[in-house]
């Protein structure tokens, strides 16, 4: 028997179908696994929604890379929908494969009780999980923001500040959710974050220091592009937002802070939206974000580039000077931050959490104070003629590839 | 009527100077004299006639040390000496102020006469009277006409010679008079309580009975009366301050289940109808009654004294029925799993309204290798709703968590001692564990430290742990006994609840007055010495602490083993049990059947 390691990765989402950052970078992940040496096998089994009930089957997606119907019966305590293909079909998948780690990425739309089903199989196979949002600590999707009218922001939880972000679940639901998620996450061998920020919500909520390593998510390997090439006299005046366009998101606060700079100034700059999933939002939220988007567009300040294809950001990057993330919510380690690095373009992010984090002020790009259109209007202005640009892109570092993640992990697995 | 009297002295050398009068009648005062023939007291006999079996004597004395007695043959029904005379005080001004009295005797001699004995000063007499019959017009005339009615039906057979030949006396309402306000809300008859309840009001005197619909008088054996503004407003002309609670649930015995009850009363002297209400038939659910009785609006400070009065009568011989008929339901038991063959404890965990806990637990011990091999593991489905979701449920867990488990499907509500019961029946380790199923373990490794408490100290019976709230304050160290003069019960309380755990932590087993029967530890042996679990009570209150007493009569003591600790999210499936109110209620009734039981001797000042 060899000591090599077979090593599943188990995410909530194939990139195939789901763009997410974290199906992305468990995606990635196996693919820097499967470039190890000291790795026999790796595969990836991702949880797949084709629309109907939750099967619990599992089939080929390709060679090594497997698809699971499954889903959720109650998000508030994240258990599995169909318990019955536990046992059966993802068992059958975990003894098949003889996997010496299992290393999740994730636990939404598959339940907590996954972890468990491999201990049972075997209690020497490693459970591995990467923690991404704060799922375990907030009910709220996990974003750690209230669920008042300004979505505002939150430290920490506990049973009496839960349930009045919930006022139809208990104060003892929340002490039961908790008891559950600490019993589930007892099974975990080792936890991975790909932010400090995150750890630290997760020390502060009740895991051990120890038990968490962090590690950023894995990027495919792409070459650093070049700083726009500017006209003698122009600055660096163009600016391109990237993501989904959520509340969370902060994109009304850009568009805000836009909106109320002098025409003079605005005549100066130009930003691109690339937003993802506007037709999917409330209509309550389309409509704002149309009443401000729609007057920039027509004066030509901003361009609407819509949605984009992952393998297409880092071209899209190339033709700006800045990446902006204006989230209002805490994030970990954001998929755009790393991506604008490994394009060698500054940041321009909220103040808090995971960005402030990855992100240092006037060294790898701005940070802004979040959720004020005041501060986003004047650095706007001012980053017209920021003069230290070419020191950001100097200090800015290429994020490690899959390869480099992936040994990484290995590393770490050693030790735990 | 005729009266003999006799005064005599009394004194420590017996010298007696005692003389007997007789006297023809009563139209003037006996005079009491002193040795030196001095007028010192009087005593007047009003009245004495026989009624059936009953001797009623009424009249008054002034002067006396005492209260005059009745020396007889007979029982001695009531002696009443609260009533003024302000007529014969005007009388004997230099007197102190005079006592009316009224004695009613029953008995079969009563009509051969009675001894009054009196004393004043060093002076004890005695006159025997013999009784004139009753006549309609000393009815109609009579002053006390309703505390006589009241006090002979007490005792007297409602429906017996005597009783026709009291009502026989007595005339019926005129047509041209009013008749008082009244109204019957409603009744039912419980055929296993064999006890009607007519609930209403009246604005008439208190001296009522019953006719059922085949024109059968029934005495009213209890009565409970209550304040209606909603009536008093709209009948204001007719408050009296004698009658300040026209509200009534009246209850009376019978047999069979009538179609009708007819409420009667004699006001002012005569007899009349207070209201007709046809019956409703109560079915055998002691729950179901509950909340009808409960439903019927009373002062919560009011509660245990109705509840003494009508509500527990009614609804006891429904609950004791119905645990019989329980017994009777054979329940379906599965095995998740192979139970282990010889365990050291069996965990029994009833199950109510939240399915969900079970998980929980589940997942605690599945971390638990101590518990997984000692111990047999047994949940009571006490809620016929749970059924198909715990079966459901339970494929999953078998596999999931591996703890093999036993379910005791119950196939109707037992109640929280109903399933503990029966929950030990279908177990076998020689000590059981009952556990709330809203307790959790902390951390694994916590039931054998309280096994090791309870096998190393012979003198406890039972023991349990700290329990901590969700947000690991006390919940419980022990409980005690505190009397509750707002609802005027004696009820458990949790001392130190809601404070750090520090306090109490790390102290070994202490004694307690009682302990929760949320997690409790207790040989197989005393519990079957104390026949288990109490199935008396209402819905779940009580029975931990009534546990408690059963153990200390048999000289054991309780205690809490402060070093193991598990979360209680107390009353988590209470919740499903009704509204505050309701649930108040259920604490008073249980209250009042635990206080009847175990606080008869305490003393409510001491607290």
């Amino acid at each position: 028997m060899s000591n090599k390691q077979r090593i599943l990765v188990v995410s909530h989402g194939h990139p195939d179908f789901s763009l997410g950052g974290a199906e992305v970078a468990a995606y990635n992940l196996y693919l820097g696994y499967q470039q190890q040496p000291e790795v026999e096998q790796a595969w990836f089994l991702a949880r797949v929604d084709r629309g109907g009930a939750p099967t619990g089957k599992i089939s080929i997606r390709r060679k090594n890379e497997y698809l699971w119907e499954q889903g959720i019966s109650d998000w508030t305590i994240l258990s599995t929908e169909n318990k019955g293909a536990l046992e059966t079909q993802f068992r059958a998948l975990v003894e098949e494969l003889k996997p010496t780690a299992v290393h999740f990425h994730h636990y939404a739309h598959m339940g907590l009780e996954v972890f468990r089903v491999v201990k049972n199989i075997n209690l020497n196979i490693k459970v591995y999980l990467t923690l991404h949002e704060y799922m375990a600590i907030c009910q709220n999707n996990g974003q750690m923001v209230k669920t008042d009218t300004n979505l505002s922001l939150c430290n920490q939880s506990s049973k009496d500040d839960c349930a009045r972000c919930f006022p139809a679940h208990s104060r003892e639901h929340f002490w039961l959710r908790k008891y559950r998620f600490l019993n589930y996450f007892n099974l975990i061998d080792h936890f991975f974050s790909p932010s400090q920020f995150l750890k630290d919500r997760y020390v502060a909520w009740g895991l051990k220091a120890s038990d968490i390593t962090v590690i950023e998510n894995a990027q495919q390997f792409k070459k650093t592009i070049p700083p726009r090439t500017i006209k003698e006299g122009e600055g660096r005046n163009k600016f391109a937002y990237f993501g989904q366009v959520t509340p969370y998101k902060g994109l009304d606060i850009l568009l805000k802070a836009l909106n109320r700079l002098p025409k003079k100034i605005l005549k100066t700059l130009h930003v691109e939206v690339h937003g993802a999933n506007l037709d999917t939002q409330p209509a309550a939220v389309q409509k704002s974000i149309h009443e401000l988007l729609d007057p920039l567009v027509k004066v030509g300040v901003v361009t609407w580039s819509g949605p984009y294809q992952p393998d297409e950001v880092h071209e899209r990057m190339a033709n700006v000077d800045w990446i902006l993330m204006p989230s209002i919510w805490w994030e970990n380690s954001p998929m755009i931050i790393q991506e604008a690095f490994r394009a060698g373009r500054p940041v321009v992010c909220s103040d808090i959490g995971g960005m402030k984090e990855k992100v240092i002020n006037k060294v790898t790009g701005i940070n802004v104070r979040a959720r004020s259109v005041v501060d986003w209007s004047e650095t706007l202005s001012q980053l017209v003629d920021y003069k230290d640009y070419q020191s950001l892109i100097d200090n800015i570092k290429s994020p490690g590839d899959e390869a480099e993640i992936a040994v990484h992990h290995i590393l770490t697995f050693a030790e735990n | 009527m005729e009266a003999k009297f006799t005064n005599r002295t009394t004194d420590t050398n017996k010298k007696s100077s005692s003389f007997a009068l007789e006297i023809p009648g009563q139209s003037v005062p006996l005079e009491v004299r002193d040795n030196n023939n001095n007028a010192i007291a009087y005593v007047k006999i009003d009245e004495a006639y026989c009624l059936g079996d009953f001797a009623v004597i009424t009249g008054w004395t002034v002067g006396l040390d005492t209260e005059v007695q009745c020396q007889l043959r007979d029982q001695l029904v009531l002696a009443e000496h609260s009533m003024t005379r302000d007529d014969v005080s005007s009388a004997y001004p230099n007197y102190s102020p005079p006592k009316a009295f009224m004695l009613i005797i029953a008995g079969e001699h009563a009509s051969l006469g009675a001894e009054i004995v009196y004393e004043a000063k060093d002076i004890t007499g005695s006159f025997s009277i013999r009784l004139a019959p009753w006549s309609l017009d000393q009815a109609l005339k009579h002053a006390y006409a309703e505390q006589i009615f009241r006090a002979i039906g007490n005792v007297i057979k409602v429906g017996s010679s005597s009783w026709d030949d009291y009502l026989a006396a007595i005339p019926a309402l005129a047509t041209a008079d009013k008749r008082p306000s009244a109204f019957l809300e409603t009744a039912v008859y419980s055929d296993v309580s064999g006890i009607a309840l007519i609930v209403g009001w009246s604005m008439a005197s208190e001296s009522m009975w019953v006719e059922d619909d085949q024109g059968n008088a029934h005495a009213i054996k209890s009565i409970y009366r209550t304040r209606r503004p909603d009536v008093e407003s709209q009948h204001g002309d007719e408050v009296k301050p004698n009658l300040i609670k026209p509200g009534l649930i009246a209850a009376i015995e019978l047999d069979a289940m009538p179609q009708s009850l007819t409420l009667w009363a004699i006001n002012d002297g005569v007899k009349v109808v207070l209201g007709q209400c046809s019956v409703n038939y109560m079915g055998p659910s002691p729950e179901r009654a509950a909340q009808w009785l409960f439903s019927i609006a009373a002062p919560m400070a009011d509660m245990s004294k109705r509840i003494e009065a009508i509500d527990e009568p009614f609804i006891a011989p429904l609950l004791s029925a119905w645990n019989n008929d329980l017994k009777k339901v054979i329940p379906e038991v599965c095995d998740y799993g192979v139970l282990s063959a010889q365990p050291l404890v069996s965990v029994v965990v009833p199950l109510y309204a939240r399915h969900d806990f079970m998980e929980y637990q589940l997942m605690a011990f599945a971390d638990d290798d101590w518990f997984k091999q000692y111990v047999e593991l047994i949940y009571v489905v006490d809620d016929p709703r749970l059924i198909e979701r715990v079966k459901n449920d339970s494929e999953t867990f078998e596999l999931l968590y591996q703890v093999p488990y036993r379910v005791v499907y119950s196939e109707v509500n037992r109640g929280f001692s109903g399933a503990n019961n029966i929950g030990a029946k279908h177990s076998k380790a020689n000590h059981l564990l009952f556990l709330n199923s809203d307790v959790f373990p902390k951390d694994k490794g916590w039931l054998q430290p309280l096994l090791k408490s309870l096998n190393d100290n012979p003198n406890f019976g039972a023991v349990g742990p700290v329990l901590e709230y969700g947000d690991g304050s006390i919940q419980h160290a022990g409980m005690d006994y505190k009397y509750r003069r707002d609802i005027g019960v004696w009820v458990n309380y949790h001392p130190k609840a809601g404070l750090d755990t520090s306090s109490v932590m790390g102290q070994g087993l202490r004694e307690a007055k009682a302990i929760t029967g949320a997690c409790v530890l207790i040989s197989r042996r005393l519990y079957k010495i104390i026949d288990g679990w109490c199935e008396d009570y209402l819905i779940g209150d009580f029975e931990d602490s009534d546990l408690c007493f059963k153990i200390q009569s048999k000289g054991l003591a309780l205690g809490v083993d402060t070093n193991v600790a598990l979360t209680h999210l107390e009353r988590q499936s209470f919740t499903d049990l009704g509204t505050p109110e309701y649930r108040t209620k259920v604490v008073i009734y249980n209250a009042v059947k635990h206080q009847n039981k175990w606080h008869q001797g305490d003393s409510v000042d001491e607290q």
